[in-house]
């Protein structure tokens, strides 16, 4: 499956309706079946009564002619294409205009969703957990190889028990789960009480690399019917604790208030807490958070490695940053990166002259999906897009061949339609790249670079892969074998690169195409980043004006500290 | 129509092949044939990359170390730079060492969960790079014809290379965080995999170098 995102997608959250809607009914075209349960008489016409009632179209005879059929499916093309639930408001309607009239309804879709439907208004005004419901516990989720789908694999479970059960039971009508909730290990399921004997028979089926067991619960759903048996008074407590909490709730720290628990609870007592629950179980339960905090703070209950190692255990990390990783040849790709950044900015004929010929290929992509602040207007992409040759997006054999461009004057009579540029300059602002390189072994001299930096008036941010090899004999020795070029919306590169550049064990040096001075004055400008916890570019500054003696520059940022905006700290702080 | 075309090239690497010299690639006698190969090759592999990591299984087999004669023959091993971390640097003289400890990185990266991180593709490209990449065979099957006008010959012979964007999520429903990407690849022909009677299951072309980086 391609990782591209919706347009996949949407046709997967299909699959359990247009299961469905295939065993329900088999008579007909096929085209019906596609809207979902479309109602058919004896005669295989439409009973397009409810739909067209809701629709507000009037009520048409039975055998109405097919054209709302086909106004149907193209409703629900339309919908599977966007991002929102694939299910066709036709069929929408058809629900409500069941819900008024007091059937029950089918509730595929929202099951299909995953969603809990016990937060959804209609649900108060329908028998679902009425006398003729049933619910079951189902076990093998956990294990199942769908675990990993997407939705965690509840779907893709319901419609294999729905699919067997109506096998198993050899029935003429499909089984329909009518509710499921995800508690845990376990998923809870409604349906009717004849389907639910036969989804019984699936207990020990094979499904997703698991066996499923299926056990029944005792008529109750995890919480729903719970709720319904709390006495009138705990519902009370409940409800005043809520309004409590809500009351305490802080959204600028996004944290709950919770000082001072006890008298702030003593002092409305009268008012919402009754009986035994009194401002003492309050006033104990604030004891146990202060003390459960000062544990926490004070005599550390979990040393810090302890709590990042729980804490890694469940969540995802992303892969640090390490610095820059230049490999270089014999200068090779140092020389070539000074060169090529400027020659871009000022002479690109020339530049291409030098490095590109015959076989030499060029292309770029817009990206127009990656983020950036929400500060930064977005730029106009008009005189890059149509050369974008973004896979994603250009799919034709044609369109990607227009879009590679091939031998020197292709590239220079591209590269002159291209809007001019400025790039920060590499050797003081070289925090605005990022710059690796390294040998492709056994591919005689090859090398590759990819960066990213920013351009000005429009800032984009960019990525580029180069490839250079030996040039042809009586030319340039290195020649661009390769170059491709991504434009994105700006985006500043993390901040993780100021203070790797820091660290002992990255080397500065063969970054900056300088002399030994500029690497003492990156490591200068390294240090007082890391000692007074400024960014690059107020730490450049401070320096400049102290005329690089480091402890002048320290100096000097004492005495301004406290002048200084709050755009001059990287945010972590002084170390 | 390329009948023509085909048998001179034939006739001019015999000739070669007798004196001994060594074959050049003749010029490409359908443009664009090694783009159209090395975009459909790319277009597979970012799709079936991807997919393995986010489904969490390894990426072994997408690497030249899982190639005998690129690793035996051809003296190649992966070059992995993830996040200007060279992979499997410590242990230069093992082939699978940088896929090794790659996948250990992806194994942090989901920290113990089954598969939270997932991969999403905003914009790929990808260029020919050789047409006619021979490291890795001996060298009489470096002197075997090949045609400059059969799709499979091409393909066969072909690297590439690749530029992915796209953005890592990382964790599930709101709590997840996301982080854009740029990787750039190079992939050579996996001598088996085009060989006679070789798996379905192999990939075409293997990763030789990678590059990684999120922002």
């Amino acid at each position: 499956m391609a990782p591209t995102g919706p347009r996949n997608s949407a046709p997967r959250n299909n699959t359990r309706g247009a299961a469905s809607g295939k065993s329900a009914s088999r008579g007909g075209i096929a085209k019906r079946r596609t809207g979902g349960p479309i109602r058919v008489d004896r005669d295989g016409d439409l009973d397009m009564d409810a739909a067209a009632a809701a629709n507000g179209a009037g009520s048409r005879g039975k055998k109405s002619n097919p054209t709302p059929v086909g106004s149907t499916r193209k409703l629900t093309r339309t919908n599977a294409s966007s991002s929102r639930p694939p299910r066709p408001t036709t069929k929408a309607s058809h629900m409500v205009a069941k819900v008024i009239q007091g059937g029950t309804g089918s509730l595929h879709s929202r099951i299909s969703q995953g969603i809990d439907p016990s937060s959804r208004h209609t649900r108060n005004s329908r028998p679902i957990n009425g006398t003729n419901t049933k619910t079951l516990i189902v076990e093998g989720l956990q294990h199942s190889k769908a675990r990993d789908n997407e939705g965690g694999g509840l779907k893709e479970l319901l419609i294999f028990l729905e699919r067997k059960a109506t096998t198993a039971g050899k029935l003429s009508h499909s089984v329909r789960i009518k509710k499921s909730q995800l508690k845990g290990d376990l998923v809870y399921i409604t349906a009717s009480k004849e389907d639910a004997e036969h989804i019984m028979k699936v207990n020990g089926f094979d499904w997703a690399g698991t066996k499923v067991h299926i056990t029944e619960a005792d008529d109750r759903a995890p919480n729903g019917a719970e709720a319904s048996s709390l006495s009138a008074q705990t519902q009370d407590v409940k409800e005043n604790l809520r309004t409590m909490l809500a009351q305490r709730y802080d959204p600028g720290q996004k944290l709950l208030n919770l000082s001072s628990l006890g008298s702030d609870a003593s002092a409305h007592s009268d008012e919402y807490v009754s009986g035994k629950h009194s401002a003492e179980t309050l006033q104990s339960i604030d004891g146990h958070l202060r003390r459960a905090l000062q544990n926490l703070s004070g005599t550390q209950v979990r040393t810090a490695e302890q709590v990042a190692a729980a804490e890694l255990a469940n969540k995802p990390t992303p892969i640090s940053q390490s610095g820059p990783n230049f490999r270089d040849i014999n200068g090779v790709g140092e020389q070539f990166i000074t060169d090529f950044i400027r020659g871009y900015d000022m002479d690109r004929p020339s530049l291409a002259a030098k490095y590109y010929d015959e076989y030499s290929h060029f292309s770029l992509s817009v990206n127009g999906r990656s983020s950036h602040p929400p500060d930064i207007p977005l730029p106009q992409w008009g005189s890059y897009i149509k050369f974008s040759r973004n896979h994603v997006k250009i799919t034709t054999t044609h369109a990607r061949q227009q879009r590679l461009f091939s031998g020197t004057a292709v590239i220079q009579d591209v590269w002159r339609k291209l809007p001019p540029t400025r790039h920060p300059d590499l050797a003081t602002q070289f925090d605005k790249y990022i710059i690796d390189c390294h040998p492709i072994s056994g591919l005689a001299d090859l090398s590759g670079q990819s960066m990213a930096g920013t351009k000005v008036t429009t800032r984009r941010s960019f990525s580029r892969t180069i490839l250079l090899g030996p040039g042809a004999p009586g030319r340039n020795p290195i020649r661009v074998a390769s170059d491709v070029l991504t434009l994105k919306a700006y985006n500043p590169l993390p901040p993780v690169l100021g203070p790797a550049v820091a660290t002992p064990a990255v080397p500065v040096a063969p970054l900056v195409p300088v002399s030994a001075e500029d690497v003492q004055k990156q490591q200068m400008l390294a240090e007082l980043c890391r000692q007074t916890g400024m960014n690059q570019e107020y730490s450049r500054m401070c320096l400049d004006v102290a005329n690089w003696v480091f402890d002048q520059a320290l100096a000097t940022f004492n005495e301004k500290r406290a002048s200084l905006p709050a755009d001059a700290f990287t945010g972590t702080g002084p170390v | 129509m390329s009948q023509q075309a085909n048998s001179s090239v034939q006739a001019k690497v015999a000739s070669e092949g007798r004196q001994g010299s060594e074959i050049t690639f003749a010029v490409e006698s359908r443009p664009g044939l090694t783009m159209q190969c090395a975009t459909a090759a790319a277009r597979n592999f970012v799709d079936n990359f991807y997919e393995t990591l986010n489904r969490g299984k390894s990426p072994v087999q997408y690497y030249v170390s899982s190639s005998a004669k690129l690793t035996n023959v051809g003296g190649l091993k992966p070059d992995i730079s993830i996040n200007g971390r060279v992979c499997g640097s410590s242990n230069p003289n093992e082939a699978g060492a940088a896929v090794a400890e790659y996948e250990q990185l992806l194994e942090a990266q989901r920290g113990g969960s089954t598969a939270p991180v997932h991969y999403e593709i905003h914009s790929f490209d990808a260029q020919p790079l050789n047409p006619n990449y021979v490291i890795g065979l001996t060298p009489a099957e470096q002197q075997q014809p090949v045609s400059s006008t059969r799709e499979r010959d091409v393909a066969e012979r072909l690297s590439f290379g690749v530029q992915v964007e796209g953005a890592v999520r990382l964790g599930r429903g709101e709590d997840a965080a996301e982080r854009d990407f740029n990787e750039a690849f190079v992939l050579v022909p996996h001598w088996e995999a085009h060989g006679r009677n070789a798996s379905r299951n192999m990939r075409k072309w293997l990763v030789v170098s990678q590059n990684f980086r999120s922002f």
